[in-house]
């Protein structure tokens, strides 16, 4: 699934490390979520939501870089 | 070296030698401590020993890597609490093994033999308690991920094993059932090295 993780991540100038350990999972979590290679479950998606504070359909999906 | 090379490097070491030759325990021990020729009993005991340094040393060096680049908190507290863990299960199993590959064929009590002989099934249940506190601990990538090699290891194990007792039916030798971990290591290792291949 499409999404702008890394695009996020890199405006609040974090590392893939930093992202990881604000949300307690691993660094290979973050490449493969970044990557489009895994799609994260609803509760990792709502807080990586929260952690940037966007609703999870303008991170996930086609809303991506829509309302930005 | 490079950190990145010598990474991938020691993960393939770890992989390609340390693994097979520490499941290669499960059949060597046995035979190092039967009775045969000193020399062929000495070639079997170094395979423990060999996998147990070649495992020991690239874990060290990987974690201490990953220490000095700062990696993320999650993998140094999941994979290196998990590492010291399995492998404090590994030696206590290896030693339940050797004391009891010495001990029991020289009891007489039938009864007391057959326990004695059970013994090592303990430090395999340490093992398997060890592997399912890693897969409770994992974030959620990473269980997903291990299932995944779970169920194909045990998939590829049932058709190895299956079909060499076919194989055995009509002619081939006998083997010892300490095989069975040794081929799970090796399907473990294989289906690894494909995945990171394709890129997956």
């Amino acid at each position: 699934m499409k999404n702008c993780v890394a695009e996020l991540r890199e405006a609040r100038g974090w590392t893939k490390v930093e992202l990881a350990d604000r949300l307690g999972i691993s660094r290979q979590s973050i490449h493969a979520i970044e990557s489009g290679k895994y799609d994260p479950s609803l509760p990792l998606a709502f807080a990586i939501g929260k952690l940037f504070g966007k609703p999870v359909e303008e991170i996930f999906g086609e809303g991506c870089g829509r309302k930005r | 070296m490079n950190p990145v090379l010598l990474a991938r490097v020691l993960v393939v070491v770890f992989w390609a030698v340390g693994m097979p030759l520490a499941a290669l325990s499960f059949v060597a021990i046995p035979r190092a401590l039967s009775a045969g020729p000193l020399l062929t009993r000495v070639g079997w005991a170094v395979v423990p020993v060999l996998g147990l340094l070649t495992v020991i040393l690239c874990i060290r060096t990987l974690l201490r890597m990953d220490a000095r680049a700062g990696g993320a908190r999650f993998d140094r507290q999941w994979l290196g609490r998990y590492y010291v863990e399995i492998l404090i299960a590994f030696i206590v199993y290896l030693m339940l093994s050797t004391v009891v590959v010495t001990v029991a064929p020289g009891m007489r009590d039938s009864g007391l033999r057959t326990l004695i002989g059970l013994v090592p099934s303990l430090g395999m249940a340490l093992i398997i308690a060890v592997i399912m506190r890693w897969l409770r601990n994992a974030d959620e990538y990473h269980r997903a991920r291990l299932l995944e090699s779970f169920a194909v290891t045990a998939a590829v194990t049932v058709f190895w094993t299956s079909s060499y007792s076919y194989l055995e039916m009509i002619g081939l030798p006998r083997l010892n059932s300490f095989w069975v971990p040794v081929v799970m290591t090796t399907t473990w290792f294989v289906w690894s090295i494909g995945r990171a291949i394709v890129g997956r």
